[in-house]
């Protein structure tokens, strides 16, 4: 009998723990999809959140086990140039790496001098970012990702573009 | 063992008095990481068939999409890299009422014809500069704080109201732009769009290029295949002088 209460003194107390936890609301486990609420909701993104968030578009993320991995593949891959990963973002920087990474049509002057001014203009005149900001102004989480968004968007139009005209 | 049976009670109370919430819509297609959460709940992956009560909020990541569809038969389909909300759905004599917000990303909306001429079924989209209301059936709603939002009709017309309470109408196959400073009705973005004069393929017919190319805009161009245009003339130049037409000029002069 003794044992019994035993046993149902442990039951309660491990079942007590379980609602309490439930009831308090658990640390979400860090995820791909955890990371990216992260930079979404960032102030002001870093250039590790590009490489990030390139990875994650491209399905590569899982790939790198760290983040110095995915920033040493993003600058061996060439579209992180003189940047740190905890540099904050620029849109220089941001459109270089977009010109990288998606089939943009290049000007001919971006052709000749690789410069983030140069790509700025091309990203812009893709319609990929607004057209009302320079080349030095910060980006943030929110807006780093309507980027891509719309980057993925210019490459899925590009790409079925013969089929649907 | 009386304070942990009570303790116990007294914490299973909540939980057994929540009633079950109604069931508004369901995930119909998925693709890629999707995840839910209940207001103030823990983000969920999505599975499908899985039912989603009002006020929920709906993420998709960047390679993940998925389609949803309400009771009413109304299609939601939600792109990559989205964060919706599903504010409130209601039914009554008048049809159905459902209330949206988009905060980030691109959702398109299919909206259920209804059944007798009383009934509606009102679709509204919210988003940070404007609420549409889709009047019609196919809407296709984006917003990013970098570009502001874009509407964009496929079958009929849509209500759009900004924040300085200026409504206007989109019309089927048009696109409006609202931005914080500025909205941007459909006449005037399909004038903008037919105005390309970059001597690019992509932005310019082949008359405007041509033009563009005889005026020599070409070289202060932006963003143009005029480079390998620019290439492809000097080659040709280059290949006029020594080709065989060249060569045969030589030897006629020679003679």
């Amino acid at each position: 009998m003794k044992r019994l209460t035993d046993h149902m003194k442990k039951g309660c107390a491990i079942l007590l723990l379980v609602l309490t936890a439930s009831a308090l609301g658990a640390a979400e486990p860090k995820s791909e999809m955890g990371d990216y609420r992260e930079i979404l909701e960032r102030p002001l993104a870093t250039v590790q959140d590009l490489v990030d968030l390139v990875m994650m578009t491209r399905g590569d993320y899982a790939k790198y086990k760290s983040d110095d991995k995915r920033f040493a593949a993003a600058q061996h891959e060439g579209w992180v140039r003189n940047s740190k990963a905890a540099d904050v973002l620029d849109r220089g920087t941001l459109a270089f790496a977009i010109m990288k990474c998606f089939p943009v049509t290049p000007g001919w002057l971006f052709r000749l001098t690789k410069a983030n001014r140069y790509a700025l203009r091309d990203v812009q005149e893709a319609g990929i970012l607004s057209p009302r900001f320079s080349t030095h102004n910060r980006v943030s989480g929110a807006e780093l990702v309507g980027a891509m968004n719309a980057a993925e968007e210019y490459r899925h139009e590009k790409e079925t573009w013969q089929s649907n005209h | 063992m009386k304070t942990i049976t009570t303790m116990l009670l007294l914490l299973s109370i909540p939980l057994m008095a929540a009633p079950a919430p109604t069931t508004v819509a369901k995930f119909e297609k998925l693709s890629g990481e999707v995840q839910y959460r209940a207001k103030g709940g823990q983000w969920k992956a999505a599975k499908l068939g899985l039912g989603l009560p009002a006020d929920t909020e709906l993420q998709t990541g960047p390679r993940g999409k998925v389609i949803i569809v309400f009771t009413n038969g109304s299609e939601l389909a939600i792109n990559s890299m989205t964060h919706a909300y599903l504010d409130s759905y209601g039914t009554g004599k008048y049809g159905s009422n459902t209330v949206m917000s988009l905060r980030n990303g691109r959702v398109i909306a299919k909206i259920a014809g209804y059944k007798n001429a009383d009934q509606r079924n009102y679709f509204r989209i919210r988003t940070p500069t404007m609420v549409a209301g889709v009047r019609g059936t196919i809407q296709e709603v984006s917003y990013s704080r970098d570009k502001g939002c874009e509407v964009k009709m496929h079958e009929s017309a849509s209500d759009i109201v900004d924040r300085h309470r200026a409504k206007s109408v989109v019309p089927q196959g048009g696109k409006t732009q609202v931005t914080t400073a500025e909205t941007l009705v459909a006449d005037k973005v399909a004038r903008n769009d037919n105005t390309a004069t970059l001597a690019s393929t992509q932005a310019s017919t082949a008359g405007e290029r041509e033009l563009s190319f005889s005026t020599g805009d070409f070289n202060f161009s932006s963003n143009s295949s005029d480079f390998s245009d620019l290439l492809d003339l000097f080659e040709k130049a280059a290949g006029d002088v020594f080709s065989g037409q060249a060569a045969d000029q030589l030897i006629i002069e020679k003679l």
